[in-house]
């Protein structure tokens, strides 16, 4: 009987190949998975990470005209990003009636008392397009700042936000 | 036998992966909760020190549209907020700010609101003259700290004289005039008091938001203010006087 039963060496062991193939499979999977999961983490925290870079960088003084903002933007904030290895886009949103936020940050940006200065760092040769960036899953923050109210050329200064829009 | 132990060995070896996969899981699923929470804490934080450095240059006037009738976050059915109360007010609220000259700024104010002779007291008046340090402060934080209330954050201003200048230390709030509004989103009684209470106008409302087992942030701007010389006193007044700008927020309840 006990011969009968004998299948061979490699016919007796045959059974347990499939919990043993099935457990390098799920431990392999996991740590790809793992491995993934945590490079997105990483790379969304590098995002953030430039978003507040450049955010100090915009938000140094508590007030800023668009000369300022604009001279700011284009020395200062577009080395930074280039040097993270992020894009952006960065607004000086003037609210010279009232703070507004909106769901969209496409209309956060863009809808201010008068025409918002701006200025972005995108791919060389790449034309910047607010839909195309709402789909990369960009990082915004926004920051009070005292802005020329209630025209671009006041002397006054009165509400508005800083805008940026981070993604890579 | 030896294929059931052979099966055996199999499914224990499954098992331990099946323990060490949900180890992995475990992990990711923490992974990076702390770095997270230390660059919320950082935007809020930057935020809040944005705001306290805006208001030294947003001047007062262009706050006189805040609460007007057409202003739809200071309005819940017709009535006004009540820690907005009196914001709305024509001739004491925001649009009372339409008078100052262009170039007088929220803390311009507020610094003189806080110089009144003999007495430090938040007001929104310089001796007699109105000085609506307070007001004006109250309509710059209603709407530069609309991104906090939408989340459900309250907030509270308060200028603390501090105990100690090299530190900037905890010391006493200034206080405010008689059961008169706080600079607040909030209407906790536990953290803002009660009109008419024993030490309302004197509560430190940062301070009691913490008691009151809140998780608080805050940030303090200091300034100087120089008060004015004190007719009726002896004593040499008009010296500099330190003060601390203290900005709390946290999570309601």
């Amino acid at each position: 009987m006990r011969l009968k039963a004998f299948v061979g060496p490699l016919g007796d062991d045959f059974p347990s190949i499939f919990p043993i193939v099935a457990g390098v499979l799920l431990f392999f999977g996991t740590l790809a998975y793992a491995a993934g999961v945590i490079d997105e983490k990483n790379s969304y925290f590098e995002v953030r990470k430039a978003s507040l870079g450049l955010a100090y960088i915009l938000t140094q003084k508590g007030r800023l005209s668009q000369m300022e903002f604009k001279s700011l933007c284009d020395t200062q904030a577009v080395d930074y990003a280039r040097s993270k290895g992020v894009k952006f886009y960065a607004a000086l949103v003037p609210q010279c009636d009232g703070v507004k936020f909106y769901d969209d940050f496409r209309d956060s940006v863009t809808a201010g008392s008068y025409e918002p200065e701006s200025c972005s760092l995108t791919k060389q040769g790449e034309t910047l397009d607010l839909a195309e960036v709402a789909k990369k899953n960009p990082v915004v923050v926004n920051y009070p700042m005292a802005v020329p109210c209630p025209s671009a050329g006041a002397y006054t200064y009165g509400l508005g936000t800083v805008s940026v829009v981070v993604w890579r | 036998m030896k294929a059931q132990a052979a099966i055996f060995d199999g499914i224990t070896f499954l098992l331990l992966t099946m323990f060490s996969v949900s180890l992995m899981y475990v992990t990711v699923a923490g992974y990076g909760q702390q770095e997270d929470a230390v660059m919320r804490s950082a935007h809020v934080m930057n935020y809040m020190q944005s705001f306290t450095k805006s208001i030294y240059f947003v001047n007062a006037q262009t706050l006189a549209k805040i609460c007007s009738p057409s202003d739809d976050s200071c309005f819940r059915e017709g009535q006004v907020y009540p820690w907005y109360a009196g914001l709305n007010d024509a001739d004491t609220g925001c649009n009372a700010l339409k008078d100052y000259l262009g170039s007088i700024s929220v803390t311009d104010l507020l610094k003189r609101d806080l110089a009144d002779p003999g007495i430090t007291l938040l007001d929104d008046k310089y001796g007699g003259i109105p000085a609506r340090g307070k007001t004006a402060t109250r309509c710059a934080a209603k709407e530069l700290m609309k991104p906090f209330i939408a989340a459900g954050y309250k907030y509270y201003l308060e200028v603390v004289d501090p105990t100690s200048r090299q530190l900037y230390s905890n010391g006493d709030p200034v206080p405010i005039a008689k059961d008169s509004q706080k600079i607040t989103n909030s209407d906790d009684e536990k953290v803002i008091g009660k009109p008419g209470q024993e030490n309302y106008e004197r509560m430190s409302g940062c301070e009691e938001a913490v008691k009151a087992g809140y998780k608080v942030l805050s940030v303090s701007a200091p300034f100087r203010v120089t008060p004015a010389k004190d007719e009726s006193s002896t004593q040499e007044t008009g010296a500099e006087k330190h003060f601390v700008l203290r900005v709390c927020i946290w999570p309601s309840a």
